[in-house]
């Protein structure tokens, strides 16, 4: 599969609407069906809520709000649970994807026409046979809510 | 001192159970600077701390054997065979001496200039170093047989010295959060094993269950620490004040084995410095005013901590002058944290506590030891983080007590379970004072006052808010009992409305994530028996969300309790004629009587009226008070004493509840002074001046 020598990164894909997304393999700590959360009101938008992941307290983040993408009629929801500063959060997509290599080489830019919210939480995109593939940066997707109103 | 030879020897142990490898590691790899670097520090760290605690003969040994090993790591001396023997012997010999130590508490007495004299020949140029005689044979006097290392005394010291190890404090919070999980998977065990009757699981559930609770209640003591790690300090900081202010001040610290949870005792460490520095600094008097009160001349500091219930209590007492209750007030007043009249109303104790309030002090010079006026609030406040409350008592001359109440741990705390708008939430048991039933009709009831509600509780005016809209849950239905969680937050109380009190239960609290802490409403998060997730409400922090905590709502919540000079008063409204008006305390009048103005008579220039068969004194209320043929009076009686005399009016207008605030504007005789009663400023009519006249007429 991995045809050069060159780096490969192992991602993680998932599909939020329309859209697939890739994380870190290595930022992810599992995947599980999406449970159900207790919520904290005043919260920010994209906070779905916390839920309880073996004992402990983990919070949900709703991926169609944060990446301000239209959510669709209920499917059956997933919960990519990563950890990030000592911290986890499970995000809440639609469909998760295969485990994918995909070659430092073949990374592409980000286009200069997306909007600001998501250059600044993509790393790179990469095209699938069904579509590009946006890679997230974890701790750019969880930033403090400070950044974003 | 005990214990920092206790520390030390424990160190020690660890630290030459290290060299022995090291040594010998060494040996074999003469070139490993950084192995070598480990062995002098070692070395150097017993050195340091035996010169500290005046231990001598030790001292000199490892002093000896570290310049050795300087040798060895400037590149003089190689590391070899005979060197690290040496070297090793002074190490076996530490060990000895070390054992005695540990046994005696005492350094045994002994001769080491052989060993000695066997290292410094290594210290001495190179050239003399073959001239000393390195036979071992002439060694017997240090008497380190390899075998008295391995006695059982050693043996057993090095056990002892050694039942205690350094853990994270990571691992202990995960230990805590896996007996968490544990608890959980018990519930769900308990409430499947409670379907069954008859189950085979039954009793190990049962076991389980013990097990469980005993298991969480050991990792929970993993996490306690003496409260006398707090006041490791203080010692030194009440020595230099004395010293700085001449005083002489003796501090008597008690119960420093008690226990609580190390954040506790991180939290109590600030507040008690300060108070300590207080104490020292401001409580204390001089030693020539102790002598002219007829104290000892040595003033006391004492600190004392113990468990009481599931709190820790510290006390911190001084003999000192203890605090001018009067001059408490005057600050107070001048800096305009409470007005006079509130002030004045306070009881010696209520006085005593305007300390902590931000931007008290009452030290009249500023010190660089203490005093800058902010402290005693900061005190608080930080007390009150972590659930804890702080309360003062003193007597002038005798001496002031300040009393913290802490509770044992941060982690389980017990809690309240509520439910607003069909969503759970925990409430803290340790804010929440009183719950009260609230019938549907009864919220309208709620007064306003600049658009925050409040509750009438016995005396007091409590600022109320409706937790389903603060937390915008929505779906408030209007007609339903509910609720009404009445909190102390901050300084301040807040009430509460919630839908339904659920259950009362300990548990584990758990911080919430960043993404969730901005919202300042919650004290953390937990798990439910359940497994379900509960926001722990933070009352204070609802209270500064709501706006209920701004001074205005503050202020009438701390006055009404202490303000009965603020009550209400009837006052009875009368007209003199020229449509003036005046009042009087209906808590004066016996009784208004119509009189026909053809039954008044004069008698001797005094108005008398025959009433219940006698002669009732009458005085008119003014000039323009005027008798008509024809017409009745109005006249208002009043007892003093056996006898009563009456005071004629023009007529009766009304009767109203007012708050009485006399002001002294157009004093005349007969009029006490003027007040706003209704809106309109009236006169307050003296009934004492009307009832002299009467009772001179009656004379004259």
């Amino acid at each position: 599969m991995i045809a050069s020598a060159e780096s490969t990164d192992e991602v993680v894909t998932f599909r939020v609407g329309k859209q697939w997304f890739g994380l870190p393999v290595m930022a992810v700590q599992e995947v599980i069906d999406h449970q159900a959360t207790a919520r904290v009101p005043l919260a920010r938008s994209c906070v779905a809520g916390l839920l309880n992941l073996r004992g402990q307290v983990v919070t949900a983040i709703d991926m169609h709000d944060r990446m301000e993408i239209p959510a669709a009629a209920s499917e059956s929801l997933m919960d990519v649970v990563v950890s990030d500063g000592g911290e986890l959060f499970a995000l809440v997509v639609d469909e998760i994807g295969d485990v994918v290599a995909v070659p430092t080489h073949i990374l592409e830019r980000l286009p200069a026409s997306l909007d600001c919210l998501w250059a600044r939480i993509c790393t790179g995109v990469v095209r699938m046979d069904h579509g590009l593939l946006a890679l997230i940066d974890v701790a750019r997707l969880l930033d403090e809510p400070s950044t974003r109103p | 001192m005990d214990d920092l030879l206790k520390d030390f020897l424990a160190e020690s142990a660890e630290n030459i159970a290290q060299l022995d490898h090291d040594l010998v590691e060494l040996e074999r790899d003469p070139s490993d600077t950084s192995l070598l670097n480990s062995i002098f520090r070692a070395i150097h760290t017993i050195k340091g701390t035996c010169g500290f605690l005046g231990l001598a003969r030790l001292e000199h040994v490892s002093h000896t054997a570290e310049s050795v090993l300087d040798q060895l790591r400037s590149g003089v001396l190689k590391a070899e065979p005979e060197v690290i023997s040496d070297v090793l012997r002074a190490v076996d010999l530490i060990k000895v001496i070390l054992v005695e130590l540990e046994s005696q508490r005492a350094e045994p007495v002994g001769d080491d200039s052989l060993l000695i004299g066997l290292l410094e020949q290594w210290i001495t140029p190179v050239a003399e170093q073959k001239a000393v005689n390195t036979d071992s044979a002439v060694l017997p006097a240090i008497a380190v047989e390899p075998g008295a290392l391995l006695s059982p005394s050693y043996a057993d010291q090095r056990q002892q010295i050694n039942s205690s190890l350094r853990v994270n404090i990571a691992l202990l919070d995960s230990l805590m959060n896996l007996a968490g999980e544990l608890v959980l998977n018990r519930n769900q065990l308990l409430e499947l094993a409670s379907k069954e009757e008859d189950s085979a699981i039954a009793m190990p559930v049962q076991q389980l269950n013990r097990i469980t609770a005993e298991l969480q209640s050991a990792i929970m003591k993993t996490r306690m620490q003496p409260v006398g790690s707090a006041w490791g300090k203080l010692p030194r900081i009440v020595r230099d004040i004395a010293r700085e202010t001449g005083k002489k001040i003796e501090l008597d610290m008690k119960g420093a084995a008690t226990e609580m949870d190390r954040q506790l005792v991180q939290a109590l460490q600030d507040p008690l410095t300060h108070m300590v520095r207080n104490s020292a600094d401001h409580g204390i008097e001089s030693v020539a005013s102790r002598r002219a009160q007829g104290k000892a001349a040595t003033g006391k500091i004492v600190l004392n901590a113990y468990h009481e219930g599931s709190h820790v209590i510290v006390e911190i007492r001084d003999d000192g002058k203890g605090i001018d209750v009067a001059e408490v007030r005057r600050t107070a007043i001048e800096r305009g944290i409470v007005s006079r009249e509130v002030a004045d109303t306070m009881s010696d104790c209520q006085a005593l506590r305007l300390i902590f309030e931000p931007g008290f002090s009452t030290a009249t010079e500023v010190t660089h030891i203490s005093g800058r006026g902010v402290g005693m609030d900061v005190v608080r406040s930080n007390i009150e983080r972590v659930g804890g409350a702080v309360d003062i008592a003193s007597t002038a001359g005798a001496g002031c007590t300040v009393c913290i109440r802490l509770p044992l741990t941060l982690a389980i705390i017990s809690s309240l379970i509520v439910r607003a708008s069909g969503e759970l939430f925990a409430f803290p048991q340790a804010s929440v004072l009183e719950l009260i039933h609230l019938a549907p009709g009864e919220m309208s009831d709620f007064d306003m006052l600049q658009n925050v509600r409040l509750f009438r509780l016995r005396e007091d005016l409590v600022p109320v808010v409706y937790l389903a809209d603060e937390l915008r849950l929505g779906g408030c239905e209007a007609d339903q009992v509910r609720t009404l969680v009445v909190c102390q937050a901050g300084r301040a109380r807040l009430g509460i409305v919630v839908d339904e009190v659920v259950d009362s239960q300990e548990i584990v609290v758990k911080p919430i994530g960043r993404l969730t802490r901005s919202v300042r409403c919650y004290a953390g998060c937990t798990i439910l028996g359940d497994g379900r997730v509960v926001m722990i409400i933070d009352p204070a922090a609802l209270a500064i969300r709501s706006g209920t905590d701004t001074a205005a709502v503050a202020q009438v919540a701390v006055e009404q309790p202490a303000a009965p000079a603020a009550k209400q008063d009837s006052l009875l409204l009368f007209g003199v004629g020229d449509d003036a008006v005046q009042a009087v305390p209906l808590s004066l009048v016996a009784r208004l009587e119509e009189i026909p103005a053809e039954r008044i008579e004069s008698t001797g220039g005094s108005l008398v009226v025959q009433y219940r068969g006698s002669l009732l004194p009458l005085v008119a209320a003014g000039p323009s008070v005027t008798f008509t043929s024809g017409r009745t009076n109005s006249v208002i009686v009043f007892n003093e004493g056996s006898s009563s005399f009456g005071i004629a009016v023009n007529d009766i207008r009304d009767i109203v509840d007012e708050v009485l605030n006399l002001e002294l504007i157009a004093v005349r005789p007969g009029i006490l002074g003027t007040a706003i009663i209704g809106g309109a400023a009236t006169e307050v009519l003296d009934v004492s001046y009307y009832m002299n006249r009467a009772r001179g007429g009656m004379v004259s």
